[in-house]
């Protein structure tokens, strides 16, 4: 980390009540966001991405939800410990957020119009014409012809894709210091999502917003982020450049990721190995470590101790008691046992 | 959306058709007005066999029904076997507006009462409130119609005795058993449940303090039969006409209160946890914005369906309360002409209802197609 963070989350955890028991769902996140950077937030489904993404903005449904403990620093101004009123006031104005689905995010039965404006009106004390004005720019922003007309049309009578760049323009419209965008690409063809994100990091150079953008697409990670930030079952176990994470992982589950998917450059043929077993359950979670039960490298103590997020190299964190370079061998010595086998 | 509209009217003509046929048999074979004539006393049988050619009545039931259907296109719908000087139509049609007021009004009170109270239990459930209103609407819902006509009977003529702290003294006892019905699920203290039992509990304490002060000398405050007390020279905006309107209203509003309500708090509580409402909290609107904008619309679009698809069978189903409190209406001519057999006045009023339940089906899609911009008709 160079400059002093726009964000940062320490410890932050939150509980969900459901029948079966408490879930878990984040256990101590970690993260830092400067502006103008990318942090991506990589990780399976389930392993509490939207959830940490919504406790930014404390829009955790409660019940069953609750920020259990933790701090979440947005220019040195804890999030939590404001009042309501105050939160309302970050809320798409600081912070704006755009949504996985964009078919089911935005209101059916209202115009784009109102929706678009909406932030406007409500943080900037615009009046409805200056809104609409705004409104109307925003939409040539993100790149959507004959914005003035369009104004009045509803949802339905845009794409997915035009409506991901609506739900752009909305976030957008305060010029907020954070974005965070949830998959804003999984729902979207492949041509489609490569626009969307091209417009958010031209849009980003032109803002000098602090972009997170969740994905479970590693190649949307490599294409946009600066740096990454790896979760699972409920904690970043690994951090760092995007360079970094991709060349040198340290931590068990990042490597198996990275080796369980195909490669991007398509390199010297490799065979992909599968990680092995399934998520933990986040209500009865595995002692010490969480991804001991389905790590090829374990050790006697991940058992039964949970090893922090350490420093293994520069601006580079990691949560294993296996350190960079012995996890490096570990990793060749996998791949060549898995070569041989096949 | 009027060539639609007419399509599904033509496309639905002959259900009615069928549906008209399959009536006219039944009513046809119930009713046997041959029978009815032998037993007139002191009937001799040359003047029964008269009567019989006159009017008709040794037709077969096609040539009956076919007949039936030739007025009824041709618009008089058919002479009364009971007061042959007039069509069924012409009678109908004069019952026609006591009915329009008793649906209307109770519809109007039942969405008025209906839809805050599942807005208001969804937004607020689990809490006392919301199971006292799902305690009450399975009353309501279970409760027959005329049962709950003879129990508001049964109150008219107790207040008429004890005059009109009756009416207080009742309000106070389903409020405090509101909140004994609260009381059944274990809930943390609430200062709702307190206010509610206190306001009971004074109402019932005043109401018993000036017991039989006000009226109580057997004056009728509830009026149990008709719709005017001088039928001749009754005016729509009277306190007799209010008085005969009440109960009957009442009788109609609980069951679509109960079920209004319910309906209303399932689709408030899916539109809850849509998408689109996090979009708008994260946009840094105020709740009530939340709320009023972004949610209300969404959820009361699918009660206009139910509402106008319930108008439709409000109209046969008026049967039964307008037979309890003797209401003049369209319900008691079905009665009436179902006990002395007469058919075409019966198949009239039946053919009627018929045509409103098409008629609302398609209006609960034209309403549905306007008020949700989704939705275009083709
Ligand atoms: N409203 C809720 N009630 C109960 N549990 C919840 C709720 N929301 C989330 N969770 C739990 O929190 C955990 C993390 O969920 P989250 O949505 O953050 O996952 P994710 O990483 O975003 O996954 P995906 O990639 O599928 O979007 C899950 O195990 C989920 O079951
Ligand atoms: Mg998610």
């Amino acid at each position: 980390m160079s400059a002093q963070p726009l964000l940062q989350v320490r410890d932050l955890r939150v509980r969900f009540a459901t029948m079966d028991g408490q879930v878990q769902a984040v256990d101590g996140v970690d993260l830092d966001l400067a502006a103008g950077e990318t942090l991506g937030v990589v990780g399976e489904s389930g392993s509490g991405k939207t959830v940490t993404a919504l406790s930014l903005l404390r829009l955790i449904p409660s019940p069953p939800g609750r920020i259990a403990g933790g701090s979440i620093l947005l220019d040195g101004r804890d999030l939590l410990a404001l009042p309501d009123v105050d939160m309302r006031k970050v809320r798409g104005n600081e912070i704006a957020m755009i949504f996985q689905d964009p078919m089911t995010a935005m209101n059916p039965v209202l115009r784009i119009g109102r929706q678009l404006t909406e932030p406007l009106v409500n943080h900037q004390g615009m009046s409805r014409g200056q809104a609409r004005a705004r409104a109307a720019e925003l939409m040539g922003l993100v790149g959507l012809a004959d914005a003035a007309r369009r104004l009045d049309d509803f949802p339905h009578q845009f794409s997915g894709g035009q409506r991901q760049r609506l739900m752009i323009a909305m976030a957008l419209a305060c010029n907020p210091k954070v974005l965070i965008a949830d998959e804003p690409t999984t729902a979207l063809d492949v041509t489609i999502s490569a626009q969307i994100l091209e417009l958010m990091q031209d849009l980003q150079r032109e803002f000098q917003s602090g972009i997170i953008i969740i994905t479970h697409d590693l190649g949307v990670v490599a294409r946009t982020a600066d740096r990454v930030a790896v979760m699972y079952a409920g904690r970043v176990v690994e951090q760092g450049d995007v360079e970094t994470i991709f060349a040198r992982p340290s931590h068990p589950y990042t490597w198996s990721l990275l080796d369980s998917l195909p490669r991007l450059d398509g390199a010297r043929g490799e065979r992909l190995v599968p990680i092995p077993g399934s998520p933990p359950s986040l209500i009865n979670k595995p002692s010490g470590c969480p991804f001991h039960p389905r790590c090829r490298v374990r050790r006697e103590v991940c058992t039964s101790v949970q090893p922090p997020l350490v420093e293994v190299g520069a601006g580079h964190l990691a949560a294993c008691v296996i350190g960079r370079d012995e996890a490096a061998a570990e990793r060749e010595r996998l791949a060549a046992a898995h070569a041989d086998a096949a | 959306m009027i060539a639609y509209a007419l399509r599904r009217l033509l496309i639905q003509l002959p259900i009615l058709l069928v549906f008209s046929f399959v009536m006219y048999l039944v009513l046809f074979h119930a009713a046997d007005p041959k029978a009815r004539l032998q037993q007139i006393p002191g009937a001799r049988a040359e003047d029964i066999q008269r009567i019989i050619e006159q009017q008709g009545l040794d037709k077969t039931w096609y040539e009956g029904y076919w007949g039936w259907l030739g007025d009824f296109v041709q618009g008089d719908w058919g002479a009364s076997f009971s007061n042959k000087a007039v069509g069924a139509a012409t009678l109908i049609w004069d019952r026609l507006p006591a009915t329009l007021e008793l649906m209307l009004v109770s519809l109007l009170l039942s969405i008025l009462i209906a839809a805050p109270i599942g807005i208001y239990s969804a937004l607020r459930r689990y809490t006392p409130f919301d199971y006292a209103t799902t305690a009450f609407s399975y009353i309501g819902f279970a409760m027959p119609t005329f049962l709950l006509g003879l129990l508001l009977q049964m109150f008219a003529i107790w207040s008429q005795q004890n005059g009109w702290a009756v009416i207080p003294f009742t309000i106070g006892l389903i409020l405090v058993l509101a909140t004994v019905t609260t009381l059944l699920k274990p809930q943390r203290s609430s200062r709702g449940i307190a206010i509610t039992a206190g306001v009971g509990f004074v109402l019932i304490w005043m109401s018993l303090a000036f017991w039989g002060s006000f009226g109580g000398d057997g004056q009728l405050i509830f009026k149990t039969a008709g719709r005017f007390t001088d039928a001749a020279n009754g005016s729509m905006f009277s306190v007799d006409h209010l008085q005969h309107l009440a109960l009957p209203v009442i009788t109609l509003a609980v069951v679509n209160i109960a079920a209004w309500s319910r309906y209303q708090r399932s689709a408030t509580i899916d539109v809850l946890s849509a998408d689109y409402l996090r979009t708008a909290r994260a946009k840094g609107l105020p709740e009530r914005t939340v709320i009023g904008r972004h949610a209300l619309r969404n959820a009361l679009l699918p009660l206009i369906t139910i509402v106008a698809i319930d108008i439709g069978f409000a109209f046969s189903g008026a049967v039964v309360t307008e037979t309890v409190f003797g209401w003049p209406g369209i319900g008691r001519l079905l009665y009436d002409a179902a006990l002395d057999g007469d058919i075409t006045v019966a198949m009239g009023v039946i053919m009627l209802g018929a045509f409103m339940i098409v008629v609302f089906n398609l209006i609960a899609d034209l309403a549905y197609a306007i008020a949700d911009p989704r939705i275009r008709l083709a």
